[in-house]
Parts: C-alpha cells; structure tokens; sequence
C-alpha cells in the first residue's frame, strides 16, 4: 500500500521591499525550493497581525513564516520590530495551545538574498513535514468548527 | 446593493518562461469555471505593446471590473499594468499582480505543483480583488522655505545665501545673539585677522535681511514631516526685554544685583542675571536669565527697569511657541569643547591658573573678563605659559580624532601675545604631539615663533602628561623632565553638542562612533544626510575651522537651491492608513508605535487621528490596534483574509 | 394568563451572578416584573423544563440566557428555548464568549475528571468512578446524567443567537438599558452586542493622564505597587489592563476600584479575537528593541492565556488547547 507523502501547506508573508526582493532573487537564479511556500504580500512585516498568522493555521496551514527585512534595514524604519515582538510573544502562547512553536517562524531576508530565501523555505518544508499536518479541525472538538 | 464583479485573469506565458513550467491553459480553463470571471485569457507576453492592448481591449470590451493577471514579479511589472488600467478606464488599484514566474515557474522542479501552486496564487488574488477599493494619487506643494538650526558661521552663511535665493529662511539660534564659538576670538589664524570684524557684517546682515526670520534665544521643540513637507515648533524663550525698544544703552546692567559665573566665558568672568551675551554681540539685546534673576525666587526686584529709560523691560514676557513649515532643514548646532577633568593625572582645582584654549580666547580678548590683559585671578602677570596641545584628541581613551584647529589656535594665541606684547618677557612653551597646521600661512607662524623664542616640546601622547598645582605654579611632568608655569592652556577636543541630540533623534539622523552627524558620504556628500531635505554643515558633522565651516554652509544652501525649487510637486502616500473615528476610543497605543510621528492625539473628541501627509502606509498601527479601528489602504484586514483564504 | 411578554432566564455553566446581576437592579426588579411574566427562571421559581416544552413555539418574547454550555442538558434546553422564543438573548460574558468556564478549554473531559474525580486531594475515591451518562442497575435504576463534553461553548455556536449582553456580570446600566429597548421595541439590527462598541478607554477615568508614549520594560502585578495613583494609566505602570481591547459601557467599575480592566465585556466589534487583539497591541509597545532583550521582557508575563482569554477563550480563533 502507498502512503500519500504529507505535503505541508506553508504560507509565507513576505514584506514588499526586502523578502518580496530575496523571493525575486531566488527565482532570478533559479534555485528550487518546495511548492509547498506560498507567499503573501505585505507592504512591511510590521502588518503582520498575530490574527492573519492564527487564522492562517485555522484555515489549514501547517506552518507559517513571517520574512521581513534585516534589523536597522527596513524600510519604514522599525516595522520589522514590531513583528519580533509579536512574534516573541505568539511562540508562547502557540506553545500553550499545545501548537508547536516551530509552526512559526521568523526570519530577516533581504532583497538581494536569494539563496537565503530558497534555504529558508526548504529548511521551513522540512521541519513541518517533520512536525507532521496540524490538523485543526480536531482541535475543535466535536462539535462542527466556527463558520469561516 | 452592491453590483457584480466582472473578474478578467490574463495568464502571461512570458515566452515559455512561465508556461514553460506552470499549464496556463489548464488554470485557465479552471479559472473561467469561477463565478464572477467574465475572462480568462492567455498571451505570450503581456508587458509587451501588444499585450497591453489586448488587456485594454478586453477591460472594454467585457466591461470588467477587476483585473488579475498572472505573471512576472511586482517589482517589474506591477506600475506597467497600473498603468493599463488607467488608460482603460478603470482604477490602477483595481488589479492584482500575481507572481507566477518568479514565485512559481522558476523555482519550482514538478510541472505538476508548479501547476497547482500558481492555481493556489490566482485564487488568492481572486478573492483578494474583489476587496479591492478605488484609490487616487494625491499631490502637494513643496514648501521651499528653510529651517536653519544653529547661528553660527555655517549657519548664517547657509541662511544668507537661501534667503538671496528668495526663500524665507527661519533662522534657529539658542544663544541670544549670533555668531557661535567664532564670536569667542579675537584674532583669526592665520593673518592674525580680527574676527569680530570679518563675521560681524554677516551677522549684521543677516539681521537686517528681510526673508530670514531670526528667532534667536529660541530652540526647536519638535520637528516631524519629511523632505518639502516639514512642520517644525519653536519655542521662542522669554527674553522679558523688548527688542524694538532696546537701544543697547547697558544701563540695565549695572543696578542688577545679581552676579552669577558668566557661560559665555567658559565660566571665567562674571555676568548680571539681565546681560548681553558679549559687548557688541549681534543682535544687542540683552536678556534675563530666569535662573538667576530674583524676581523668579519671589522678589520683587525692579532695578533693571527702573534703569531703563526705554521702557524696554517687560516682566510679563513669557515662552512663546511657534509652529513653522519648511521644506528642508539644516542642521548648524556646533560643538562644545572636551572637558579635560575627565583626564585622571589632570589635577587642578577651580582657582588654578590652567584654561581651556576658549577659556584663554576670552582672556585675551578686548571683550573679554579682562578687557584683553592677560593676567592671573590675582592679577598679576604670568611670566611663563605652557600650551598643551591634543588634550582629549587622538586618544582612544577619551576622542580618537583630531580636532584639525588647535594647533592652529595656540600657535596663534602665541603670536597674538608675543605681537601686542602683553606680557614683557613672557616665556612661552608649548608641549605637543605633531604640529598639524593644514592652512596656508601656518607654516610660516610656527617658524617665526620658534625665532621668537617660543620653546616646542614634543612628547609621544600630551594626555599622558600630569598636571599639578605646585607653590603658586602649575608643574607640568613631561616624559623626561618638569616643567613650572604660571599660567597653562590646554587645548581640549572639540566634541558635538549634546544639546542637539534631540533634534538628530527627531530627525531620525544617525551618529558615528564619535557622536558626530553622519552625512551621506564622508567625501563626496559630506553636507547631506541620508535623511532627504536634512543637512548637516559645521562642526556638527566634523571639528572645522572658520573657512570650511562657511564652506559647508554654502554648499548646503546650493543643494537646496536645486534639491528644493519653488513650485515643486511632492507626491503623497496613496496606501496611507486611516482611523475610524466611531472605532476608536483614543488608547493611544498607535501613536506610541509609529516611527514616523504620523498620529497625533485629538484631546477634544479624544480619539487618534493619522496625519495623511507624514503616513508611509507601514501598516504597523493597524496590526497593534486592539479595536481594529485603523485601516491600512490595499491592504485591510479583510483583502488580506481574504488572499489567506485562496492560498489554502 | 396576562397578556404581559413572556421571558425566560436560563443558566448553563454558570457562577449565578447573572442571576444576581438581575436582583442587582434592585427596586429596578419591580418595573421588570410589572412590565413582563417570567415563565421560567430555575433558580428563583419553580418552573419546569416540560413548562417550557408546553409552549408553543416563539411564545416567549425573550429568552435571557447565560453560562458556557458544556453538558448536553445545557444544549438541549438552549436549543428548546430558542425554539420557543421570539429573541434570544446571550446573558453574561459565559454566553457571549464563553467566560471564565471557558478557560477549561485548556483541558477536556479526561484531563478534567482525572483531576477531579480521581486526582484531587480533597476526594476519597479509590474505585476511581468518574461520572456516566447513563447507570442501569437490573430492575432497580435506570439513571441519566447529561454528557460532559471536552469543550465550552459560547451560545451562538450551539443556537442562533439575536442580541449579546456582555459583561461579568453585566452592570445594572447594561441590563436596565437592554430591557428598556426591548419592552419599547428599539433594539438595534440582530447581532448586535448592547454595549458601546468603542474600547474602555474611550471612557476610562484615567484616560487624561494617560501618556502619548507608552514603553513597556516589564510586566508587572498590581500586588507588586506599593502605591499606585489612583489616575495613573495600568499599562503606562506595566500593569495589563484589558481596557483597549474592551468594549466599554460597564461603568469602568474596576478601574474606580483601582484595579486593572480583565476583559468581560467582551472585544469591540469587528475584533474576532480579543486575546490576539490585545497581545499585538502589548507586543507592540515592548522597549527594547533588541533581538535578546525582548524575550526577557515577555517573561515577566508568566502566563498568557489568564491575562489575554479570561473570559474570551471559547469565542477566540484558537477556541481550545490541542489535545496531544
């Protein structure tokens, strides 16, 4: 009998001046990495809320990524702050939801890195293949899940 | 009720480079299944001409709505296909770039996922275009006119040659009077020139100039905005002296009982509470001193202005702020000089006859504590001066640079005692590292006062000298031998002012490891910042001399004059973010986090309110507020919901 | 029979200070009970479940309902009341958004029994007997218990709810104010909540002092003040106060006590998820900005599901813990 491999679902908002640049680049150069990472647009990672990144695992993500720009390099100046703060306080509240922390991840890609990018997202598709699907609805419970 | 959408996809094949990998026509024919898309098309290269024309024909032809097309990344393409919406008739921002080549074909291996992936894409868009709302671009008036902050020489040479431009120039001095640290010296190296007589008809003119508005006494409060849009407040301090009315008469000064070290001076003579900044000070006017003044203890003391014959005097002045718009900013605040107690084997208690080389101008100058005559706190003639140059400078411990102008100043300090014979026989020495004494003419001084007897110690670092007072002298310890004088001056590192360091912080400029300015470039953009319509002119950005600090605001002043024309168009943010006045219950916390002080606080309705001009559209506040009562343009809550939703 | 509107008060998970909240109107009661008949409120007449059965259906103008449902006798009661009731109104913030109860959607019906039933030091229960739905003892007893289920439910995930009455418990102004536009039939479009929409701090007392600059360098306790001034900003102190992710109308009768907002009234509108809500919004205003420092701040807050889903666990995104 063949399994069906586990194909992660990866959504990746990426900020429009740096990550959006580093995603570019990797195309550019055409390095592969797993269709699994789909991106996101923001203007900046600072628009990130903890709300999209939630419900992007209610809504069957089995890890989200947040790329913004380097500290000191973003481009309305500390946007990228606000979201290593979210995020720094998102991982523990995941963790007490029984989510494991590394469903979220953050990191700095600027709009040159390509290869940081494609290794970003294939290091992302491992470990949530790792990890295993999240399987939201059961976490509902029995009764049937909120209307979307 | 809300009319239906009329979706149209154009699936680009980017000459193989995306249908090379992604199957367009089966998304295609997946896509025309969706409701509300009226067309899906496929064209080898959209961003051609002909491209372009099938999308325009199409929009009209189908009346679409809304547009998504399916090609290259944003960063190439997304204004072109604005731009086809425009001329087609539909709003730019009714369409949705989706980076199929790039985010898809290019790096994805499997045709098949790669399929299924630019499908996950599309229908992001989808869903996300038909939040979409119609923007228009908004333009404003460049503001030509400049805030110079600082009036010393950089400063004034900046805000003479704006104003002969024809621009209004708000002119930005702390101090009551103008001219900076140059007004401190006598005499000018290398000619021995008089200073006050080469910068005081700038000063004056700049005074008497029409298009600058001189706030002196005055410092800048807050500045927010960004190049051809500033708004900056002034805080116009009470000067309780009514400059119409002053004629300068000094006759207010001698009944104030008050004495306090004066500032001016380096703390070296004394002032009254009421008193000019230096005799013939530009512009003389006097003013009182709120720390001093004793009618700010609680009495009532009138003797100024009893004294006072102009009815001048006028208790009843209070702070004055004032809020002004500009379009460039020039920052001209100056340096404060190193303070050589900070070196440990430097001992000397105040009363020791050892100065600072700004303390030394002073006393020797005709305006000065002494009138000019260099004497001793006791009075009497010092026999023997020691100059000790690079105090503070070129040392890792304290400064690790060179301020360029002390060499220069002490050995024109010698050459000004030794000429106007001050002191009979006076034996001068000067204890130093290198004589670094860049300006023409230099050469030719330090000659000459070797000839004149002036003795030239050198030694490997002078901070590592000991300084002590020793029976009425102070001992120098030197490497390899002591040295007695009567009367030592040290030339202190010259440092940025820290007074200014709000002001950089507002401006958001950034500050080297020494705590100066940092200007774009060190060499080839030394007077801009990399904050646009922001320079930096003087010793602000590096220790200089008269010449290059005039220098410096010349150039700046050029830059302007091209950077900055009248007439000027600024176009604004379009994606700004907006707050909705039913939402939100004023809690403050967007304007804690904006970076660009674009949300000010509304006391009266008690509510935050985005300033549309100074917003970049971040989005930041909107992803903090906990009513979610700001909106960010193009990218709400909803849209980006929304896009969520089609990608999985 | 009256011709007066006919009303029902119901409580499912519940402390009962809902049904205090109502005695709380005071002489306010009499003007209630003139003006309608109470059909059937368990805790203060003795009315029963097959009263209510007896009905015919939207009978009742209003139902008033109020605790987290967690037992399937809960469920099915809602769902009967709505059946038989014109309006249903969620009562309290553990039918609104599932309340404190709901903070037992960290745990389900095996963790819980375990520890209460089999765990806890106060019981003697060496059989381990944990309760059951159903006991049947040959020709003696056929006994029921209703299902305890894993979760809390807020009441509009069970039945369709019309009107939300937020609060624990709602302040007598909230309640005065929600009879008052029923019996003179000015209520607002259905699903609305009876509260100002627009966060406590619209109308917090100490709203003038509050700064335009708040920095965050740690969290602290209100316990942890020796003295706080009573006009001084809780989260310009470090202290976390629910109030911006709020919504208002309860009188800000915590804050006169000199003690932080905890949530109860439930998030504005528009705000799907209070707790997500107000941790960006605190994220947002940590000092320090540097990679190694902010995790430090963070954990001075020890624990974030107390603060931040207090009462707003079962209506938030994340609904409950995974169970592993």
């Amino acid at each position: 009998m063949t399994e069906t491999k586990f194909e992660p679902n990866i959504v990746a908002f990426v900020c429009n001046w740096c990550s959006y640049g580093g995603a570019d680049i990797a195309g550019s150069m055409r390095l592969k990495y797993p269709a699994n990472v789909k991106l996101l647009r923001v203007m900046c990672s600072g628009r990130v809320d903890p709300e999209f990144i939630i419900e992007a695992f209610r809504r069957g993500a089995d890890g989200v990524m947040v790329l913004g720009c380097h500290p000191k390099d973003c481009h309305y100046i500390e946007g990228n702050y606000k979201t290593l703060k979210r995020y720094n306080m998102l991982k523990p509240l995941l963790d007490q939801f029984n989510i494991e922390q590394d469903r979220l991840y953050l990191d700095w890609v600027s709009a040159s890195e390509g290869e940081k990018f494609a290794r970003v997202a294939k290091e992302m598709n491992e470990r949530i293949t790792q990890l295993g699907p999240l399987n939201w609805k059961e976490v509902i419970g029995q009764h049937q899940s909120r209307e979307v | 009720m809300k009319e239906k959408e009329r979706i149209g996809f154009f699936l680009c094949e980017c000459s193989q480079n995306i249908s090379g990998t992604v199957d367009v026509h089966k998304i295609k024919d997946e896509l025309q299944k969706q409701p509300d898309v009226v067309t899906a098309e496929v064209t080898n290269l959209y961003c051609s001409a002909e491209g372009k024309s099938e999308i325009i024909e199409s929009i009209r032809k189908n009346n679409l709505t809304k547009v998504v097309i399916g090609g290259c990344s944003v960063k190439q393409h997304e204004h072109t296909f604005m731009n086809v919406l425009e001329e087609a008739g539909l709003n730019p921002y009714f369409m949705q770039l989706v980076n199929i080549r790039e985010h898809v074909a290019w790096v994805t291996e499997d045709k098949e996922k790669a399929t299924a992936k630019a499908m996950a894409l599309l229908k992001a868009a989808y869903n996300r275009v038909q939040y979409h709302k119609a923007f228009e671009k908004k333009e404003i008036d460049a503001n030509a006119d400049v805030l110079v902050v600082g009036g010393g020489l950089s400063g004034c040479e900046a805000a003479l040659n704006l104003a002969a431009d024809d621009r209004k120039v708000y002119l930005v001095e702390t101090q009551p009077s103008l001219g900076g640290q140059a007004t401190k010296y006598e005499s000018s190296f290398p000619d021995l020139e008089c200073c006050s007589c080469m910068i005081l008809p700038k000063l004056q003119e700049v005074v008497e100039n029409p298009n600058i508005e001189l706030l002196n006494y005055s410092d800048v409060e807050e500045v927010v905005g960004f190049f051809g849009n500033f708004e900056a407040t002034i805080n116009k301090k009470a000067k309780y002296v009514i400059p119409d009315k002053c004629i300068g008469c000094n006759e207010c000064l001698e009944p104030c009982p008050v004495e306090v070290p004066n500032e001016y001076d380096d703390f070296l003579g004394k002032r009254k509470a009421i008193h000019f900044q230096v005799t013939g000070a530009t512009p003389y006017i006097p003013v009182i001193d709120k720390e001093s003044c004793l009618r700010f203890k609680g009495e009532d003391c009138t003797k100024c202005r009893d004294a006072c014959m102009f009815e001048a005097i006028d208790y009843d002045d209070e702070d004055e702020k004032m809020e002004v718009s500009v379009g460039s900013v020039v920052l001209a605040t100056g340096f404060e000089t190193f303070d050589p107690t900070l070196i440990p084997n430097f001992k000397f208690s105040n009363g020791t006859e050892v100065y600072t080389a700004l303390q030394f101008e002073r006393l020797i100058s005709n305006t000065g504590p002494t009138s000019g005559k260099l004497v001793k706190r006791d009075g009497s003639q010092p026999k023997s001066l020691a100059m000790v140059h690079c105090v503070g400078s070129r040392d890792k411990r304290y400064k690790n640079y060179c301020s360029n102008i002390c060499c220069s100043v002490l050995l024109k300090m010698s050459s000004q005692i030794l000429e106007e014979k001050m002191v009979e026989g006076i034996q001068i020495t000067h204890v130093y590292r290198d004589m670094t004494i860049g300006s023409t003419g230099m050469e030719e001084m330090y000659e000459n006062l070797k000839e004149e007897g002036v003795k030239f110690i050198m030694v490997p670092n002078p901070n590592d000298i000991a300084l002590n007072s020793q029976n009425g002298q102070v001992q120098i310890t030197l490497p390899e031998k002591t040295l007695n004088a009567d009367m030592v001056v040290l030339a202190a590192a010259m440092v940025p002012n820290k007074k200014a360091d709000k002001l950089i912080e507002m401006l958001m400029l950034s500050k080297d490891e020494e705590g100066f300015v940092k200007p774009t470039h060190r060499k080839i953009d030394a007077v801009s910042t990399p904050v646009e319509g922001v320079y930096v002119v003087g010793s602000a950005s590096y220790p200089k001399d008269i010449t290059h600090s005039i220098i410096d605001g010349s150039a700046a002043s050029g830059k302007i004059a091209f950077e900055l024309k009248p007439g000027k168009k600024l176009e604004i943010e379009t994606l700004i973010s907006t707050i909705d006045e039913d939402k939100c219950s004023g809690c403050k916390t967007c304007i804690s986090i904006c970076p660009y002080k674009a949300i000010g606080y509304d006391s009266e309705k008690g509510i935050s309110v985005i300033n549309e001009i100074l917003c970049r559209g971040c989005g930041s506040c909107v992803a903090a507020c906990p009513s979610h009562a700001i909106t960010a343009r193009h990218f709400e809550d909803n849209t980006i919901i929304a896009e969520l939703g089609g990608l999985l | 029979m009256s011709d007066k509107p006919k009303i029902g008060i119901y409580w499912c998970s519940s402390c009962g200070g809902c049904e205090e909240a109502i005695v709380d109107l005071n002489e306010g009661i009499l003007d209630v009970v003139e003006a309608v008949d109470i059909v059937f409120w368990p805790v203060a007449m003795d009315f029963k479940y097959d009263d209510v059965r007896k009905f015919k259906d939207g009978e009742l103008l209003a139902s008033f309902i109020n605790g987290g449902i967690r037992l399937s006798e809960q469920e099915e009661i809602v769902k009967l009341l709505r059946k038989k009731s014109q309006l249903v109104f969620a009562f309290g913030s553990c039918a609104v958004m599932g309340g404190v109860p709901g903070l037992a959607n960290m745990n389900n019906r095996e963790s819980i029994f375990k520890r209460v039933y089999k765990e806890i030091e106060s019981n003697d229960n060496p059989e381990n007997n944990v309760p059951q739905t159903e006991f049947k003892l040959e020709d003696k007893y056929e006994l029921e218990l209703p299902e305890f289920y894993d979760s809390v439910y807020p009441l509009d995930q069970i039945i369709q709810v019309d009107y939300y009455i937020p609060g624990c418990a709602p302040a007598p102004d909230t309640i005065t104010d929600a009879f008052t536009a029923i019996l003179e039939g000015k209520l607002p479009e259905k699903g609305s909540v009876l509260s100002p929409t627009k966060s406590l701090c619209d109308t917090c007392p100490r709203k003038e002092t509050k700064p335009d600059k708040i920095e965050i360098e740690k969290f602290v306790e209100p316990h942890q003040y020796d003295k706080l001034d009573d006009d001084r900003c809780f989260l310009e102190a470090g202290i976390i106060c629910m109030g911006p992710a709020t919504r208002g109308g309860c009188g800000e009768r915590c804050i006169n006590a000199n003690m932080p907002c905890r949530g109860c009234y439930g998030a504005p509108d528009d705000v799907k998820d209070q707790g997500l809500g107000m941790l960006s919004a605190l994220a947002s205003i940590i000092k320090p900005d540097k990679e190694d420092e902010i995790p430090k701040v963070i954990e001075t807050l020890p624990d974030l599901i107390g603060p931040l889903y207090m009462y707003g666990l079962p209506s938030s995104i994340l609904f409950r813990k995974k169970i592993k």
